[in-house]
């Protein structure tokens, strides 16, 4: 048994105890999760600052409605359907959005030295898709989510997201021989 | 480019890399939010339950409207009371004196008096007809049928309206008093 899955058999009992105030409890589920979260926000937002002030809400927010959390359903795509829910909501503010961008182009000069130019390309036309389908394929592609899994996550059905990675990655393709 | 080979580029994207005291210090910053004050609900739910939101407080709006209006008007007091017979003489008296030997009814509604007047002196009944119309629709679509032969009214809408019909009584010889000058004296024909 890995550690991945001990720390999944102990998910239960840590939510129960969270949700009677156990705050260590809490704080366990958080370690587990924060960077996987924190990763999701970032590719979904592109700027880590940002996705710092999303982990945290997500978090406080998983907190305040644990009671509304199905107990024998999977946590982790409930984490994600709120980080999702949030990542978009984020994005769907313009200035943010904009900023955002040009966040990502000003750190990408200081970054781009040290990965693969052919990833920052990609990075930069993944901020450029759509926010359904881009967070359509960075559950599933970066994440590794099937489609069932990501369907469940943005509440959506399998259909749609399909068709939300279809384009997604049609889209990337056109935005990758443009910028070569 | 293949899409198992944008998997792995996707996958491998660069992403920056946070200080171990930033994970370290996370857990603890979401802790004390949460013991701080309690803040409203982050974006997500609060989004979802919006039209929820806006659809009950349509329907209660609705439903205080409907009852405040249906309770106004179910508890609206009749308009005018019903006149006592000797009130029918007197009124039919003073009009009566205006127009001699024209007047053959007159109809007392909630917006005022209306008269049924003969073209000519000749028509007129010895049996006047008063009546009084109390009910909903002050403006009903009353026929008055011709007052010499049947002296009956027909309401269009009979569901609305209650008539109090008085024509039996005996004008009495004069006025027993004097009342003041009619304000609401309608056109010749019936209004």
């Amino acid at each position: 048994m890995t550690s991945v899955d001990k720390e999944r058999d102990k998910e239960p009992a840590l939510i129960r105890r969270s949700l009677q105030q156990d705050a260590e409890a809490f704080e366990a589920l958080m370690r587990h999760y924060q960077q996987r979260i924190f990763l999701l926000a970032y590719r979904m937002t592109g700027v880590a600052t940002d996705a710092e002030d999303i982990v945290q809400e997500v978090f406080v927010y998983a907190y305040q409605h644990l009671h509304e959390f199905r107990e024998g359903s999977s946590f982790a795509a409930w984490l994600y359907r709120i980080a999702t829910n949030d990542c978009l909501d984020w994005l769907k503010r313009r200035e943010r959005r904009d900023r955002a961008y040009r966040g990502w182009l000003e750190d990408r000069s200081t970054t781009a030295s040290a990965v693969g130019e052919m990833a920052a390309r990609a990075h930069e036309a993944l901020l450029r898709l759509p926010p359904k389908q881009r967070a359509a394929l960075v559950l599933t592609a970066c994440e590794g989510f099937n489609h069932a899994e990501a369907a469940q996550t943005l509440g959506c059905s399998e259909t749609t997201i399909s068709w939300r990675v279809f384009m997604a990655r049609k889209q990337m393709q056109r935005l990758l021989r443009n910028t070569e | 480019m293949n899409p198992s080979d944008m998997n792995h580029l996707l996958k491998n994207l660069p992403t920056p890399s946070q200080p171990d005291e930033f994970w370290d210090a996370l857990p603890q910053r979401v802790i004390r939010r949460l013991h701080a004050a309690p803040l409203p609900p982050p974006a997500p739910l609060r989004r979802g339950l919006a039209p929820v939101w806006a659809a009950a407080v349509a329907v209660v709006c609705l439903a205080v409207g409907m009852r405040v209006g249906f309770g106004l008007r179910l508890t609206e007091p009749p308009a005018r009371t019903e006149f006592a017979p000797a009130q029918f003489a007197a009124l039919y008296h003073e009009i009566a004196g205006r127009i001699p030997g024209n007047l053959q009814g007159i109809i007392v509604t909630a917006t005022g008096v209306n008269m049924i007047v003969a073209p000519s002196s000749a028509a007129r009944t010895d049996r006047p007809l008063v009546v009084q119309v109390i009910g909903a629709d002050a403006q009903s679509k009353l026929r008055v049928l011709p007052l010499g032969k049947d002296h009956s009214l027909t309401p269009a809408q009979p569901e609305l309206t209650r008539f109090v019909l008085a024509r039996s009584f005996t004008p009495p010889a004069a006025p027993p008093v004097k009342m003041p000058p009619l304000r609401q004296l309608k056109s010749p024909h019936r209004t």
